[in-house]
Formats: C-alpha cells, sequence, structure tokens
C-alpha cells in the first residue's frame, strides 16, 4: 500500500501553514462579523434604510473589501477545511441552543440578558442566520474555484464530480426555499381542500397559507394496530413498604404495592422451564388458549340428583359474539340477565315456575312483573314463557336449538344443559378455534424442590390477570405490547379539478405519497380520537430533482475519486 | 447486567462468549510472534462475527423485520460491521493490533448492548416501513464500522508511529504504516458515510416530505460527514502532520459516538424524528 503522505513539516512550510490558515480565520471572521452586522440591522429596524439599503451594503462592502484575499486564498486546502469544520461548529451550536423558539420561551430558558445575547449572534435560528449562509456561499465558491483551477480531463473527473456536486445540491435546496414551500391540509372523511397551511421554514410553526391550483378530496380514512403478539412477561415489583406485605391489585390487574417494572418476556412456548433469574422460583407454560372457554359436560346421573343449585348452560349470542353463560336458578342475582338494550328484555331461569309467572300464566300478571319483556327458562316443566308486549306464550325448551330473543332477530341463545345441581357439572378449559379473541394461559410455577401451582393468565390488564408469587417481588402476566403499536395510517384521496371532477385517486400511506403536477401529498397527522381525520402534507418543491441528482454526482464523485479506475494512483485527494 | 445476560438469548450468549475468546486470543497473540498465535484469535474472530451474522438472521425472523429498530439491535449490527470491516482490514494488512483493537470494541459494545437489552421485540412504526431503512441503515453502519476501525488504526499510529512489522506471513514481512491504513479505511468509510447521509435525506422526503430537517440527529450525521470531509483536505495541507490527522480522525470518531448515544443530552432532541426505541 502507498503511503501519501508528504511528511514535511519543515519550519518554513509551518510558517506557511499557519500564514494560510491565519489568514483564511481571518476572512471567515470577518465574513462572520459583516454579516451579523448586516442581518441585526435588517431585523432591527423598520426603516428602509437601514433594514434594507445598510444590510446590502454591508453585504457589498465584505465583497469589495476581502475580494483579494478571497480570491487568493478560496481555493486553498487551509479554507476547504476551515470553512468545513465552521459549518460543523456552526451546525453544532444549533443542537445545543433551541432553535425557533417563541421569543418568551427562549428568554425563560437562557434568561432576558442571555437571550438577548444568543439573539445577537442568531444562535435562536442558527440555520436561518446570515453568517452560517455565509460560510455555505463561500464554500461554494471555493468549490467552484478549485473545480475550475483543475484540469477537465478523465482522471480528475471523479474530483469535479465530487466538487461541483454539493453546489448543484445547494442549488436545489435554495430554489425549494425560495420558491416551494411545505403545509398541511387538515381533512375529515368527505371534506376537500385546496388550501394549505404552510409550515414556516425549516420548523413546524403553521405561518400562511396558500392555495394549490386543485383541490383534495378525502375519501377515506383507516388506520391498523399490528397483530398482537402474546408474551410470558415477568415483573418486579419494588416493594416501598413492608417487604412481605400481600401487594393489592390496581385497576390494571398489577401489584399496587411499589412500581412494576417488566425483567422479561418470553415466547409462549409450551412445557418450556423457566427460571426467575437470582431465584428459585421456576415456571412454565402449561398451555395456552388463543380464544379461552369453558367446556361443560354433566355426568349421567340426573335423575337421581336432588334439586339442590339447579341451573342452566345457555350460549348466548349477542351482537359482540358468543358466549357460555350457567345461571342458577337458586343464586340471588345469578338467575337473570337483565339487558333490555341488545337482548329485547330479561332473561331469566328458574327450576319451578315463580308465582308472579304463575299468575301472569292465570291472566293476573303483576303489573311491575308486567313491565318490561321477559324470557323465562322454567327447569322442570322444559319450557320457554315470553311476555313480550303484554302476551304471555310458550314453547318446549330443547337442547341445542336456537331460539331468538323476543324482537331480536338473530340474537338468541342455545340451551346445552339443564341441570339440577351445579356440583355435578363439569367444566374444562377449552380453547374456541385459534383466532386470538380470549387469549389466556395457563401457567405452573414452583419453587425448587416444592409443590407447583397452577394459575391462569389473561391479558389486557383485567383484574386478576396477573399472579402474585407468593414470597417474592415478582408477578407473571401474560400481554402483548406489539399490538399496541400503529402498523400503518392509509388515506384514500381523490384530485377534483375545477368543475369538481376526479382526475385522480390514490391511496397515500406513510412513504408513499401522490404526486401530482409537481405538488406531493403525503400522510402525515393523524387523531387517534377523530377516524375521520387525516393530515395530508403538501410539498411543492422545484428544486427536489435537482437535490437528487447532486446527491447522485457526489456518491459517484466520491467513488470514482476514491476507486476510479483512471484516478491519480496514491494521489491525494 | 447479570441478569440482562441471563435472560438474552443463548445465540447472544454464544457470539459474546466467542468474541471475549477472540479478545484473549489477541491479548495472547499481542505479546506471542508465533504465526499460530496470529492465526487462532483471527480464527476465533470470524466464527465470532460468523455467530452473530447467525444472531441477526435469527431476530430478523423472530421480530419479522430488519433488526435495526431498537438501540439493542443496532448495537448487535454495529459489532457487526466493525468486525467485518477489522477482519478484511487485519486479512489484508496482516496486522493483529487491529483484531485486537476491534475485539476491544467488539466487547464493549456487546457489554454496552447488554444494559440496553429489549424486553420486548419492538414492531415497526409506519414511517420505518420501507426498503430503504435496509440500504440507509446499511450504509451508516458500514460506514460507522470502517470508522471505528480507522479510529483504532489512528490510535495505533500515535501509539506507534513508526509502524509494525508484519505478523501473519512470515517470510514476507512488512512495515505497516497505520497512517497510511487510516487515510484507506476513512475512504471507505466516507464513502458509506456519504451514501447513508444521502440514502437518509431520499428516505425523508418520502416519509415526512422533507429531505432535510435540521433535526439534531441529521445534523449530528452531517457534523461527523464534514469532519471526516476536513480529513480528507487535511491532507492536502503538505506541513499538516500524520499526527495531527490522526487526532483529526479521532475527532471524527468521538463524532459518530456522540451521534449514535448522545442525542438524549441536546436541549434540541425533543423534536427529533430519529430516535432508538429502548434504553
Amino acid at each position: 500500500m502507498a503511503n501519501v503522505q508528504n511528511t514535511n513539516s519543515s519550519p518554513k512550510n509551518n510558517d506557511y501553514q499557519t500564514r494560510g490558515f491565519r489568514r483564511v480565520t481571518g476572512l471567515l471572521a470577518a465574513m462572520v462579523a459583516f454579516a451579523l452586522l448586516a442581518q441585526n440591522l435588517h431585523e432591527g429596524f423598520s426603516n428602509v434604510w437601514l433594514n434594507t439599503i445598510a444590510p446590502l451594503s454591508i453585504v457589498l462592502a465584505y465583497s469589495i473589501l476581502f475580494f483579494k484575499p478571497l480570491k487568493r486564498s478560496i481555493d486553498t486546502p487551509y479554507f476547504a477545511t476551515l470553512s468545513l469544520l465552521c459549518i460543523a461548529v456552526g451546525t453544532a451550536v444549533g443542537t445545543f441552543v433551541t432553535q425557533n423558539e417563541l421569543p418568551t420561551v427562549f428568554a425563560q430558558r437562557y434568561g432576558e440578558a442571555g437571550s438577548s445575547i444568543l439573539r445577537f449572534f442568531q444562535w435562536d435560528d442558527v440555520f436561518h442566520s446570515w453568517w452560517f449562509v455565509g460560510f455555505f456561499v463561500l464554500m461554494a465558491g471555493s468549490l467552484l474555484k478549485s473545480s475550475w483551477k483543475k484540469k477537465f480531463n478523465r482522471e480528475n473527473l471523479g474530483f469535479h464530480l465530487a466538487h461541483l456536486s454539493p453546489i448543484i445540491i445547494l442549488l436545489g435546496f435554495w430554489v425549494d426555499y425560495f420558491y416551494g414551500f411545505r403545509g398541511i391540509i387538515q381533512l375529515e372523511t368527505g371534506q376537500s381542500a385546496n388550501v394549505v397551511r404552510v409550515y414556516n421554514g425549516s420548523t413546524n410553526y403553521i405561518g400562511d397559507s396558500t392555495e394549490i391550483p386543485f383541490r383534495i378530496r378525502l375519501d377515506h380514512f383507516e388506520f391498523e394496530k399490528h397483530d398482537p403478539d402474546y408474551r410470558i412477561q415477568v415483573w418486579r415489583t419494588i416493594q416501598e413498604a413492608e417487604p412481605h406485605a400481600q401487594p393489592t391489585a390496581d385497576g390494571h390487574g398489577h401489584p399496587a404495592t411499589g412500581t412494576p417494572e417488566i425483567v422479561a418476556s418470553m415466547p409462549l412456548k409450551e412445557a418450556k422451564i423457566r427460571r426467575i433469574y437470582g431465584t428459585d422460583i421456576y415456571f412454565r407454560l402449561n398451555e395456552f388458549y388463543p380464544n379461552f372457554t369453558f367446556e361443560y359436560t354433566y355426568p349421567e346421573v340426573n335423575d337421581t340428583v336432588e334439586a339442590k343449585d339447579p341451573g342452566v348452560l345457555l350460549n348466548v349470542k349477542t351482537p359482540f359474539g358468543q358466549a357460555d353463560v350457567n345461571l342458577f336458578s337458586n343464586r340471588p342475582g345469578r338467575n337473570t340477565i337483565a339487558d333490555e338494550n341488545h337482548l329485547g328484555g330479561w332473561l331469566e331461569f328458574y327450576w319451578e315456575a315463580p308465582e308472579n309467572l304463575t299468575q301472569a300464566i292465570n291472566g293476573q300478571p303483576d303489573a311491575k312483573w308486567a313491565e318490561v319483556n321477559r324470557t323465562i327458562l322454567v327447569g322442570t316443566e322444559e319450557k320457554i314463557y315470553y311476555w313480550v308486549e303484554g302476551e304471555l306464550s310458550s314453547e318446549p325448551l330443547q337442547a341445542d336449538k336456537f331460539y331468538d330473543f323476543p324482537l331480536r332477530e338473530g340474537i338468541g341463545f342455545t340451551m346445552k344443559h339443564l341441570y339440577p345441581d351445579a356440583a355435578y357439572l363439569l367444566s374444562t378449559p377449552v380453547s374456541d378455534g385459534e383466532e386470538l379473541l380470549n387469549p389466556v394461559a395457563k401457567v405452573e410455577v414452583w419453587r425448587k424442590g416444592g409443590p407447583g401451582e397452577e394459575a391462569y393468565l389473561y391479558p389486557g390488564g383485567r383484574r386478576g390477570g396477573t399472579f402474585q408469587i407468593e414470597g417474592a417481588d415478582y408477578f407473571l402476566a401474560l400481554e402483548s405490547f406489539r399490538d399496541m403499536e400503529t402498523k400503518y395510517y392509509r388515506s384514500e384521496l381523490s384530485v377534483l379539478d375545477e368543475n369538481d371532477e376526479v382526475v385522480m385517486s390514490q391511496s397515500v400511506v406513510v412513504n408513499e405519497p401522490m404526486l401530482h403536477r409537481g405538488y406531493r401529498f403525503y400522510q402525515s397527522d393523524y387523531d387517534p380520537n377523530n377516524p375521520n381525520y387525516s393530515g395530508i402534507g403538501v410539498s411543492h418543491e422545484p428544486g427536489l430533482y435537482v437535490v437528487y441528482f447532486g446527491f447522485t454526482v457526489l456518491v459517484l464523485g466520491c467513488l470514482m475519486m476514491f476507486y476510479g479506475r483512471y484516478r491519480k494512483q496514491g494521489g491525494l485527494v | 447486567m447479570l441478569e440482562s445476560l441471563y435472560y438474552t438469548s443463548t445465540l447472544f450468549k454464544v457470539t459474546f462468549f466467542l468474541y471475549a475468546l477472540a479478545l484473549a486470543g489477541y491479548i495472547i497473540g499481542v505479546f506471542r510472534k508465533e504465526k499460530f498465535w496470529g492465526n487462532i484469535p483471527f480464527a476465533l474472530f470470524t466464527i465470532a462475527f460468523l455467530a452473530c451474522t447467525v444472531l441477526i438472521v435469527d431476530r430478523w425472523i423472530e421480530a419479522g423485520r430488519p433488526p435495526f429498530k431498537s438501540f439493542y439491535e443496532s448495537l448487535v449490527f454495529a459489532a457487526w460491521t466493525t468486525s467485518l470491516i477489522s477482519l478484511v482490514v487485519e486479512y489484508r494488512f496482516k496486522v493483529r493490533l487491529i483484531g485486537f483493537m476491534s475485539a476491544i470494541g467488539v466487547v464493549l459494545i456487546f457489554l454496552f448492548a447488554l444494559t440496553k437489552r429489549d424486553v420486548e421485540i419492538i414492531a415497526l412504526p409506519p414511517a420505518l416501513q420501507t426498503w430503504m431503512f435496509i440500504p440507509h441503515v446499511i450504509s451508516y453502519f458500514l460506514a460507522y464500522g470502517a470508522l471505528f476501525v480507522a479510529g483504532f488504526t489512528a490510535i495505533l499510529y500515535l501509539a506507534l508511529p513508526g509502524g509494525v512489522t508484519s505478523h501473519h506471513t512470515l517470510g514476507q514481512q512488512s512495515r505497516i504504516d497505520f497512517s497510511a491504513a487510516t487515510y484507506q479505511i476513512t475512504k471507505f468509510g466516507f464513502l458509506f458515510l456519504t451514501a447513508g447521509l444521502l440514502l437518509g435525506a431520499w428516505w425523508g422526503q418520502n416519509a415526512w416530505s422533507n429531505y432535510w430537517g435540521w433535526d439534531p440527529k441529521e445534523n449530528w450525521a452531517l457534523i461527523t460527514w464534514l469532519i471526516f470531509a476536513a480529513y480528507l483536505h487535511f491532507r492536502n495541507i503538505p506541513s499538516w502532520s500524520e499526527k495531527r490527522l490522526a487526532w483529526v480522525v479521532i475527532i471524527g470518531v468521538a463524532a459518530i459516538v456522540f451521534t449514535y448515544l448522545g442525542m438524549d443530552y441536546l436541549p434540541t432532541a425533543g423534536d427529533s424524528l430519529h430516535v432508538y426505541s429502548g434504553d
């Protein structure tokens, strides 16, 4: 490998180097001083002489006063290195001082005196300050002259491309800055607009409005969360008071004592034994039920069983889905579902017909009892009585037959078991399908050498859904974080002409904007509380392709300069 | 940290162990001149790199997306690119000291990744669901890997300005100039740094209608680029010493580290669109 470095650092060369850096430092410092003076005059006065003519004269004066030394130094490596580093330092300043704050907020943060000084140096908006732009102007001059001086041939092609491309990028950037805009159109489904609220410069403050030459209509908006990915989680609770106090559950089902922190999350791998770090506690997932439910069976002993705790198992179909429900005749509050909205009245179960039903059968219904529609299941009679709008009717109650609720077609129930004593009803946990509708995990937890304890975990912050391990600061949970995050936002947009005719329609998602007549439309905002709202980012950047061209040329130039076939072997950059 | 190590995947543990083993080999290799002690750590480092590749692929499959989203994932990828560049450079220049420095760096990156372990695998937000995510990140991390290695060779230059004799090719020994090596590696890194920066700008235009938003992370990416551009120009000043050149590279690497890790310390970071998940 060739060593390309010239290590000649004689005193003569060092003097030359020092003079070179001093000269360039002086030129750049003078530029900063002149630019600061000019911009402060421009912003500080309303008089046309002071805010326009004087700043222009100052800029002109710099150009005239320093023309010769600039001409002599601008293509030197001293100028190149120092201007690059000055831009770097200026950019860094813009990250250490908050930018484009409102004056009051800026003063609050840095104090009155501090903010005045920072504002004088334009550190409150570095990236639009004249001195910062001045660095770019001078660097562009340096690049141009360096390239101009270099012979245009195959060997130097990489050099020219690499050094002219930043000028191309800057030109495109400035065209966009002066002739383009970025803004937002805020729409609700069905609305159309052609007025864009324009962002102010590079900040996101919304400034003026501008019109585009056609209208945009939001036809539809939707957003979707990621699919859930349930995992067994180990949480640790930092106990703050008594270390062995039994924690109580908070609203999310997590222990309320101390602050819980998640320490591990494991995929649902059945039978894999896991240990909680630093403890002798082990656990494993015994079974995962994507749609947990109980499968009920009743032994064939009905005839010999005394009706101590009679009940009925129904599969109830509601607008929200199906669920198995047990109603118990002798348990107050557990024999009735009173949901007039969805069931059209009350659903009741009695082992033997109650008195007010007998009265109704005899044509003398109790006035209060008759106020609502009722569906009454009577176990000994194996009958259903319907009390609907003052009329009583009945039909036999049969297993596995679907019955509609009064005035609710398609919403009803199927009787699965009618039993005289709930003690003989056997329930087995099962999953009703593979769809993640009611996920539950059955885990087994034990200490080394100790007996195992089974627990059911269920997500959604439901009370009792977690399992607190006795005598430890840990609890287990079944949760999915993934479905809390948005997968995509999508707006269906139409472009309307002056006659409100649809010119084009397109679906817009993040990273896939719609382009029409030089305007780009982006999916840029949404409101979780308003599913009809969509914020459509709008940009008009006439210099964009110039910038992209500059990007391509820059990469190509660097590639040719460093590794090109015809580059100067071993030469300096 | 031990708790984090306990809960990490077996692949992570194996990879970490192999990198640590390679580092131990390099430590011995630094003091031994036999060819064997040059080849063993290099072989171990190669095996560790392959294990790291499997770790990344496994994560990619498990997450169902490129594994570059969280801090933890990006650190593992940074270790991978640093290893890759280091192996290529060590193979080319036959200097085990480069591998030694890189092995230290990679082991430190892995230790740091442990403190940023992901408890949960994060899904990609809409802005990252684009093919541009992959070339942008790969360009940047190849650049970071190369420039880290360039930083190591710059440090080696400062420590051993006379260079060292190559060890691995017995019978064909030659003297290695670390300054020249630094320049070669920096050129490669700078090329990918440029590509990564411009791909990021292009992506920003597609995602946020803005190819340059003066976002703190973008600004520091630009600062890093400017420092390395200045390094390439400093080389054109005949009397600018190689020692100073080495320092410019080290400052550039420090800027990379700040760009990567330091954004939280900036008062302007609150509005940044470039934030890693996981902390």
